[in-house]
């Protein structure tokens, strides 16, 4: 299991209630495959520099999960899988998150005693 | 040999511009990582135009130049960074 973190972008003219919806699904795909959802950033409305699909503004999502490689490809298929969803990237892990589900924000090095801490900041 | 020929000069005459003293901002907070999702960090490394800064006027080692070079394009590829100014 490695951490990643998934950020996607939604459809900036989404009701906070259908946003939700959309975060729900999409973590409950990941823990379909088995991951395991460490915390979710919602970032809010922020104006990209570009517009994807004739949408100037996006809403982030940042999820940080722990799922064995061979899913990351299935995860990013299932996430994109969406109408609401305008992009999808996955990658390794990096930079801590500021979410409260964050469990102990990874204060350098974390004593081994603190065992199957799911914190495992993966480093590039 | 350079090196003995060096040595028999003393300091190296500099012609033109005398280069300045760089120094890797990364390097210096002894970071492993960057993070693609630190817009406000990363704007630092890319010219109004978008482009990203070369080392020669960044500083960067080139290590992490090659980290910051990623982690923009992911930026970029997020919308967080233009890939080109409007």
């Amino acid at each position: 299991m490695n951490s990643y973190d998934l950020v996607y972008i939604v459809r900036p003219d989404l009701e906070p209630d259908a946003l939700k919806t959309v975060v729900d699904r999409i973590t409950q795909r990941i823990g379909g495959q088995g991951g395991k959802v460490e915390a979710v950033d919602v970032w809010g409305k922020r104006r990209m520099s570009f517009s994807i699909g004739r949408h100037r503004e996006g809403l982030y999502v940042h999820t940080r999960l722990a799922v064995d490689p061979q899913k990351v490809t299935e995860i990013r298929r299932l996430a994109s899988m969406n109408e609401e969803v305008l992009r999808v990237t996955v990658t390794r892990a990096v930079g801590k998150l500021p979410g409260p589900a964050a469990p102990a924000a990874a204060p350098a090095a974390a004593p081994p005693a603190a065992a199957g801490a799911p914190s495992q900041p993966a480093e590039a | 040999m350079p090196e003995s020929r060096s040595r028999s000069q003393g300091r190296r005459e500099w012609r033109g511009r005398r280069p300045k003293r760089r120094n890797c901002t990364f390097c210096s907070e002894k970071a492993n990582a960057i993070d693609y999702k630190d817009v406000t960090r990363l704007r630092r490394f890319v010219t109004e135009r978008g482009k990203i800064l070369p080392r020669r006027v960044s500083g960067n080692c080139a290590r992490h130049q090659r980290v910051l070079a990623t982690a923009i394009k992911r930026a970029r590829e997020l919308a967080l960074l233009p890939y080109t100014a409007e």
